[in-house]
């Protein structure tokens, strides 16, 4: 990487925008998008006519081939960048290094961000099935009958056996989230858990709970980003990109190599070293969480905790609130929301939100640089990104 | 069932015959599954199909209670494992016949049709030799 493309510090999110989440019938993803979008270039002090660079994902509730020519055609702009990106739940983050490349290289300067799907009602059973066997490989693996759910507890299950981590650990994850989520008031799931209530809930696919599992919901999320020093003249605080890392290692579960090493490892030094930043420099994570035992393997592949040590230490309090590391302040794709491919975008928001001060009760003191880590398959794509509350 | 490769014809084909066929490059000897018409390991082209020993360990598995759909509600709880052949390569499959599982349990192939008409390799625990 040369420096002259290297990103830390001169690109920021100007501002965020963010939709209810949870069951909205009658709102299209294109709707959700709109939305979000229009909130986020508010914040930012923007008109939509400012918005020179656009992108978007495809959602699985309403198909459009072009989603982001779609969205420009819709708004109403022509954009110069206009990119829809498939990276499944990795998409918000793995935008940030394309949209701010597209700035830094002169294509564009500001740059639309917005996500928004409605999994919750707006899919039919059918597509819903679709949905889920996608992550799956059509001849390899769909003859088995992989659930989703399935795919997550075959690495659950790796990670007990190498490690010695157990249901109570993975348990505590979601007990974490649900803590942060009876904070956050536009949260789905607000009334705390217990660990027991966890092991108690139905059995979905063996070591995981249905407890263990993230919600379905409709939502959109979105962020405006372009130069760090025009994001200064802007209306909102501007929140600095310090490092981004992308990765992946693998799409089916099956070709994993390690299927307790995932390619998280590989994004989350790239982060680091953009940022030169390491671990112990991060205030407050947001840490994809689809299951729950995915959190515990990104807390120790991005180096956060050792090896064989997230269980502990979630269940210590180390990521509730009041913990060493507070995770997933709004609750996660757990106890939050998990729209599809939006569902990061809100881990994204809710770092902003803190590294602004504005997170509310949910406030981390002193919350200087956060780690956004999202994640897209069957741990297939990895983006980690470092944010800043200042400039390098 | 759409997207069958068009690589691999002879492993649907040996499934069919009861035996399971993997791909083993006569340059470099490596072992593949799933099928492609080059080596993964070396990028040499058209890898030899092999009959593989059929004997395998599980890596990881799980019990799957809220079935993918109608079609595999009769079978819940069914096992969904990933198994790694005595070659080396590692595959998805049911393991069947057996009331526990185990990371690193040996296991044994064995062939089962399927509704659609395809016949799918499945893992049953080894009988242990003398």
């Amino acid at each position: 990487m040369t420096d002259a493309w290297n990103l830390s510090g001169r690109i920021a999110i100007a501002g965020i925008g963010e939709t209810a989440v949870g069951k909205l019938p009658g709102r299209t993803p294109m709707d959700l998008a709109v939305e979000a979008g229009r909130l986020a270039l508010a914040d930012a002090g923007l008109e939509t006519a400012d918005v020179d660079g656009l992108v978007t994902c495809n959602a699985m509730a309403q198909s459009y081939m072009y989603p982001a020519e779609a969205l420009a055609e819709y708004l109403g702009i022509q954009p110069a960048f206009c990119l829809g990106l498939h990276a499944g739940g990795a998409t918000a983050l793995s935008v940030l290094r394309h949209a701010g490349n597209a700035i830094l290289s002169g294509a564009c300067s500001t740059v639309l961000v917005t996500l928004g799907d409605s999994l919750r009602t707006g899919l039919t059973r059918e597509a819903a099935k679709v949905m889920q066997s996608s992550a799956s490989h059509p001849e390899f693996e769909m003859p088995y009958g992989p659930t989703a759910p399935a795919l997550y507890a075959l690495a659950a299950r790796a990670h007990m056996a190498a490690h010695g981590t157990r249901p109570e650990h993975l348990a505590a994850v979601a007990v974490s989230a649900r803590a942060h989520a009876a904070r956050h008031p536009h949260a789905e799931k607000r009334e705390p858990i217990t660990v027991d209530d966890v092991l108690a809930s139905r059995m979905i696919a063996d070591p995981l709970h249905l407890l263990d599992c993230s919600l379905v919901s409709d939502g959109g999320a979105a962020v405006v980003l372009t130069r760090a020093e025009r994001a200064r003249d802007l209306a909102a605080p501007p929140v600095y990109l310090l490092g981004i890392g992308e990765a992946t290692r693998h799409e089916h579960i099956s070709q994993a190599a390690d299927i307790t090493a995932t390619a998280a490892r590989d994004s989350g030094r790239r982060a680091f070293a953009m940022a030169g930043l390491a671990p112990a420099d991060v205030n407050v994570a947001g840490i994809y969480d689809c299951f729950t035992p995915v959190v515990l393997m990104l807390l120790e592949d991005l180096g956060l905790c050792p090896a064989g040590g997230a269980g502990e230490f979630v269940a210590g309090g180390g990521t509730a609130p009041g913990g060493a590391l507070p995770v997933n302040t709004h609750g996660g794709l757990l106890s939050h929301s998990h729209a599809g491919h939006p569902g990061s975008m809100f881990h994204l928001t809710e770092m902003v939100h803190q590294l602004r001060g504005a997170a509310g009760e949910r406030q981390v003191a002193g919350a200087r640089i956060a780690l956004v880590h999202a994640m897209g398959g069957t741990l297939s794509s990895h983006a980690t990104a470092l944010l800043g509350r200042e400039a390098p | 069932m759409t997207s069958a490769q068009t690589s691999s014809a002879p492993f649907w084909e040996g499934c069919a015959q009861g035996e399971l066929r993997i791909q083993r490059c006569a340059a470099c000897g490596g072992h593949q599954f799933y099928p492609r018409p080059f080596c993964v390991g070396c990028g040499a082209g058209e890898p030899d199909w092999v009959r593989a020993c059929g004997r395998a360990v599980v890596t990881t598995y799980t019990r799957v209670h809220v079935p993918l759909d109608e079609s595999w509600a009769g079978e819940a709880p069914y096992w969904v494992a990933l198994v790694r052949l005595e070659e080396g390569p590692t595959l998805m499959t049911n393991l069947v016949d057996t009331d526990e599982a185990d990371v690193g349990m040996p296991v044994s192939v064995r062939f089962r049709a399927r509704a659609d008409g395809r016949t799918v390799p499945v893992f049953a625990p080894a009988i242990q030799q003398r």
